[in-house]
């Protein structure tokens, strides 16, 4: 009887522990974003067990990833089962796994797919900048996909309202009715001296290097100087420092790499390089031509590199690189038809490096201080047989900054913007004359030569203070700058205040204005080619302008600003064919500071999110004019009446997205050819000018389209991208070209239709 | 910086062939055209005189009478973009004539004109540097040929330099070696044979006071009446491939003018009818 009850017992005991005490497993692993391999915070991952029969209820394990996208699950039974990761703005992820208990179990890699990851967007729209409302800003995600520029930060600024649509076959940023010398360029806080390869056809950046570029519009604050139109400024991202990443691109004309990662705890690093092949689609498409021999094909490259570390809690250092080079040269086979005097080689190379470093302090809470410190050196070289012009140019710039939080109601931030420049400049030129825009034959320039060893500083102090009127809705900003210019010797104080009256949350009203110089370029007041007696140009900026923001909190709606401005500018540096009495005799002016004009504009941009659809309007109305004796006050070579922009993006399944852009613009003025006359000497003909900028190109408009399409895999992702430049093929007409006598002309047309293909890989 | 961009431009666009157009050839002579102007000696001293030509064409204009006016006066500053007219100038000193020898059956020839005198006063309150390279006297043409007006201009140059520029002399175009006497059959490569030394070498006086030397570039200028030349303008005494016609045409020769000229304003020419 005993035995009978131990073994039932026994029995009983067994077969409960085998229905509750079942072999189990534990699971480990992380979750990261597929493609990308980002780890993903705080996403429930579920694991469901196989049953093992069909009557059996499916039970499911739960766990939670951690900040590093980590997870880890117990008392899974062993066998098949299924992860399942279900988030909201990724694709459900159901996979089949399988484990037994005693066998090796290895971490899981988890990827879960992105609804989409065409996170870019490629409408582009104002936004407030932290200090000055007129400043106009471009994210990565708006210029990575802008339809026409290839992804390029700074040909994507063209799509900002109140920038003027250069002539054709250059990329200069015109703001707001300024000509090109009056917009200054900057690279991490520092000037650089150009910022386009080859006339336009791209920057000097590698799009995927920069967080943002900024342009500096009508009254911009006392930071910066020396700029009478404005500036514009790209700064590099911060390196990634979860991994490390790369990528590999390449277009029609370049290829180009990226790598970033991590360097120990507190550092990381960002290298980027860039070689173009453009030479040699160009000899493959044009070959040895009947007029010249392509003896070095045009060629350029560029590079970058960023460093950053948390040396304390307290100071971060950056320092930052940037180089770039282009070079070209052909052999005229016969002296140049219209101007014999460019024969023979023609040999062109630029290049440029800066060293950036920069260190920011943060002294408590509300105090700030930055420096930045900035060496390089430019070089430039042009030569056409006999004449040449070389330049060698070092370059020191030192910018520091304190900002502090005095009160409540007073910010200030107090700096200095220092320039020094060594130049070393051999040339060797005719007098460049280009009156109204249409240039004289360099053959009957008067050749001079000049060997100058110069040394200039350009110095700048600045106060900037944002005093916050006590119950009401105005911010005053009494800013004042002063800047020395050695070139000159003159000490400028230049006031520039402003005021922003928040009208209520989504409504801000501001106005900001003052006073402007830059120093004249060096060959201005240089005492060979130019004129001593010279001073700095001025300009004085008036800027009303509103943002309102018609989401108010949503994510979808309106973001509309508009601004009016008027610039007054006087002291322009115009050329000068007189003589004047210099030191008891008689030598030529070469240039004067008779030279005087205005800006007068409005711009407005409203932009409307949908997602997946994105659209934004510019429109800019403005009249450019300028005076110089000698000439009925005319219409500056920058004037553009009407500018119109409209852009739009839709983000398609798959991720596909395509995006648009059309522009159109009144023609550019140009200056008509009443007549010309034989200079026998030289055997070209001499263009006599009517009224300088008197009629207009036709006006000009162009369509372009954009389709990119990213495959994403497990831990890279491979993008497309096809950007057709004037989808319309719309015959644009940007330069006249003259026969021998001026007496019949022919247009020369923009780009025809022109696709462009990039494919990029990234890790 | 701008206008060397400008002119990087340009030379690339032009030299590419980005102009291409369907304008008139320069080389082919064909209306009236003034293809050179020559002072003897191109560069003088104050107060010297100076003996004047024109080359002058006139294809198709049946030997008609040519009238000029020509203005005199101080350089008003072409080389520094001022417009090349004496108009509005306080020196200014006008005279007129005619031209009958534009005659069958060439209708091209090298004339003369009157000699013209530089004013002695031409280096008033001019700084040394200017005085030694060179202060120009303007002399503007302004040639009529029925309703056809073609405005021509020189500059003689006025010195202190001791030995001055000379007009460098083309005597001769060759084809194989041998002097081009005929039309010839086809297509032949031209030679311009030039005097020896016309190529000089010049100094040019600094701002800074220094001085550099230079030698000239020889440039020559070719034009047809009939067939044509492959480029515009050799270099020195370099060839050009000439295309010729056929034969010659009925109511004229076929003419072959070559100018040659040194960048300095100096300049001479030699003219083949066939």
């Amino acid at each position: 009887m005993l035995k009978q009850f131990i073994l039932v017992f026994t029995l009983t005991i067994a077969s409960s522990l085998a229905q509750t005490s079942p072999v189990t497993i534990s699971l480990e692993g992380r979750l990261v974003e597929r493609g990308t391999r980002k780890p993903l915070d705080g996403v429930a991952v579920y694991v469901v067990p196989q049953p093992s029969s069909s009557n059996e209820p499916q039970s499911r394990f739960k766990t939670t990833t951690d900040q590093n996208g980590n997870f880890h699950i117990n008392g899974v039974p062993e066998g098949s089962f299924t992860w399942i990761v279900n988030e909201a703005g990724f694709v459900k992820l159901e996979q089949t796994d399988s484990q037994l208990a005693g066998a090796n179990s290895d971490s899981r890699s988890l990827y879960l797919e992105r609804d989409s990851y065409q996170v870019y967007e490629t409408t582009v729209y104002g936004k407030e900048d932290k200090r000055d409302g007129s400043t106009k800003v471009l994210n990565r995600k708006h210029f990575m996909k802008a339809a026409g520029s290839g992804g390029d930060p700074l040909k994507a600024v063209q799509d900002l309202p109140g920038v003027n649509r250069p002539q054709s076959f250059s990329s200069q940023v015109l703001i707001q009715g300024s000509g090109p010398q009056d917009t200054q360029y900057l690279l991490n806080n520092v000037e650089v001296p150009l910022v386009f390869h080859f006339g336009g056809i791209t920057s000097v950046l590698l799009p995927e290097a920069i967080d943002r570029v900024e342009v500096f519009q009508a009254g911009y604050g006392p930071e910066w100087g020396r700029a009478n139109g404005g500036l514009v400024g790209a700064w590099t991202r911060e390196p990634r420092k979860d991994r490390l990443h790369g990528l590999l691109s390449v277009d029609t004309f370049t290829t180009g790499g990226l790598l970033e990662g991590p360097i120990g705890d507190r550092s990381r690093f960002l290298v980027t390089a860039r070689q173009s092949y453009i030479g040699q689609v160009v000899r493959a498409a044009v070959g040895n031509r009947p007029e010249f021999d392509l003896t070095v094909v045009p060629t350029y490259s560029d590079a970058s590199a960023v460093f950053e570390s948390e040396i304390t809690e307290r100071d971060k250092l950056q320092v930052s690189a940037f180089g770039s080079q282009d070079s070209l040269q052909f052999l005229l086979k016969e002296p140049l038809k219209t101007d014999p005097i460019v024969r023979g080689n023609f040999d062109n190379a630029t290049s440029f490096f800066r060293f950036i470093p920069q260190l920011t302090h943060k002294h408590g809470e509300t105090a700030t201080s930055r420096f930045t410190l900035g060496f390089g050196r430019d070089f430039i070289r042009i030569v056409t047989s006999d004449n040449y012009f070389k330049l060698n140019t070092y370059q020191l710039s030192a910018r520091g900054e304190f900002e502090n939080q005095f009160s409540e109601s007073w910010k200030a931030y107090f700096g200095f913007d220092n320039r020094f420049t060594w130049a070393n400049v051999d040339v060797n030129l005719p007098y460049f004359f280009a009156g109204g825009g249409v240039m004289n034959p360099l053959s009957e320039g008067t050749v001079r030569h000049s060997t100058v060893l110069a040394r200039y500083s350009a110095e700048g102090f600045y106060a900037r203070n944002e005093v916050k009127i006590p119950e009401t809705k105005f911010t005053l900003l009494p800013n004042l700058r002063i800047d020395y210019f050695s070139q000159t010797s003159e000490w400028i104080p230049e006031p520039r205040p402003a005021v922003r009256y928040a009208w209520n949350d989504s409504l801000t009203l501001r106005g900001a204005g003052g006073l402007y110089y830059q120093p004249p370029q060096p060959q201005e007041t240089d005492p060979t080619f130019g004129n001593p007696a010279i001073v700095a140009p001025r300009a004085w900026h008036l800027n009303l302008g509103a943002d309102k923001d018609f989401r108010e909190g949503s994510a979808h709606g309106w973001f509309v600003s508009g601004d009016a401005f008027y610039k007054i500018l006087q002291r322009l540096v115009v050329p000068s064919n007189g003589f004047v009495n210099r030191g008891g005799q008689l030598t030529t002016e070469n240039f004067n500071n008779n030279g005087s004009g205005s800006v007068i504009g409005f711009q407005t941009q409203a932009k409307y999110d949908a997602k997946p659809w994105s659209f934004s309007a510019i429109y800019t109305l403005s009249k450019s004019k300028r005076s110089q004796p000698g000439q009925p006050d005319y219409p500056s070579q920058y004037d553009s009446t009407h500018l119109i922009g409209l852009l739009g993006s839709v983000d398609l399944p798959r991720n596909w997205s395509i995006s648009g852009r059309f522009r159109y613009s009144t023609g550019n003025p140009k200056t008509p050819i009443a007549n010309a006359s034989f200079d026998a000497d030289n055997d070209v003909f001499t263009p006599i000018r009517g009224p300088y900028f008197s009629t207009r190109l036709p006006n000009f408009y162009q369509l372009d389209l954009r389709f990119d399409k990213k495959w994403i895999f497990d831990t890279w992702i491979l993008s497309l991208y096809l950007d057709i430049f004037n989808v319309t093929n719309h015959m644009n007409q940007e330069l006249l070209v003259y026969s021998y006598d001026y007496k019949q002309t022919s247009a020369v047309q923009d780009l025809p239709i022109l696709p462009t293909f990039g494919l990029k890989g990234e890790f | 910086m701008k206008h060397l961009l400008l002119l990087v431009i340009a030379v690339s666009t032009f030299a590419s062939g980005c102009g291409k157009d369907n304008f008139p050839r320069y080389t082919t002579l064909s209306g009236f055209r003034v293809l050179g102007l020559k002072a003897t000696p191109p560069e003088t001293t104050p107060g010297s005189t100076v003996a004047m030509q024109a080359l002058l064409s006139d294809i198709g204009g049946g030997g008609r009478t040519v009238s000029y006016t020509v203005q005199l006066c101080s350089d008003p500053g072409i080389g520094f973009g001022s417009d090349p007219t004496c108009s509005g100038r306080s020196d200014t000193i006008t005279s007129t004539g005619t031209i009958n020898t534009l005659t069958a059956n060439t209708y091209t020839a090298a004339v003369t004109l009157p000699n013209i005198t530089v004013p002695s006063n031409i280096f008033s309150s001019r700084n040394i540097v200017d005085q030694y390279n060179g202060v120009a006297y303007l002399v503007v043409y302004t040639f009529v040929a029925g309703t056809t007006q073609i405005v021509a201009f020189k500059r003689i140059i006025a010195s202190s330099k001791s030995i001055q520029n000379t007009n460098p002399s083309i005597i001769d175009m060759t084809v194989n070696n041998a002097s081009l006497t005929a039309l010839p059959n086809g297509t032949v490569t031209v030679y311009p044979s030039i005097v020896s030394g016309s190529q000089e070498n010049f100094p040019v006086l600094n701002g800074n006071g220094t001085t550099s030397y230079f030698q000239e570039n020889l440039t020559v200028t070719w034009f047809a009446s009939d067939g044509s030349f492959s480029h515009q303008r050799s270099q020195n005494t370099d060839g050009n491939s000439y295309s010729a016609p056929g034969s010659s045409p009925t109511d004229h020769a076929t003419v072959l003018v070559g100018v040659v000229r040194d960048g300095r304003g100096g300049e001479s020419w030699l003219i083949r009818s066939f």
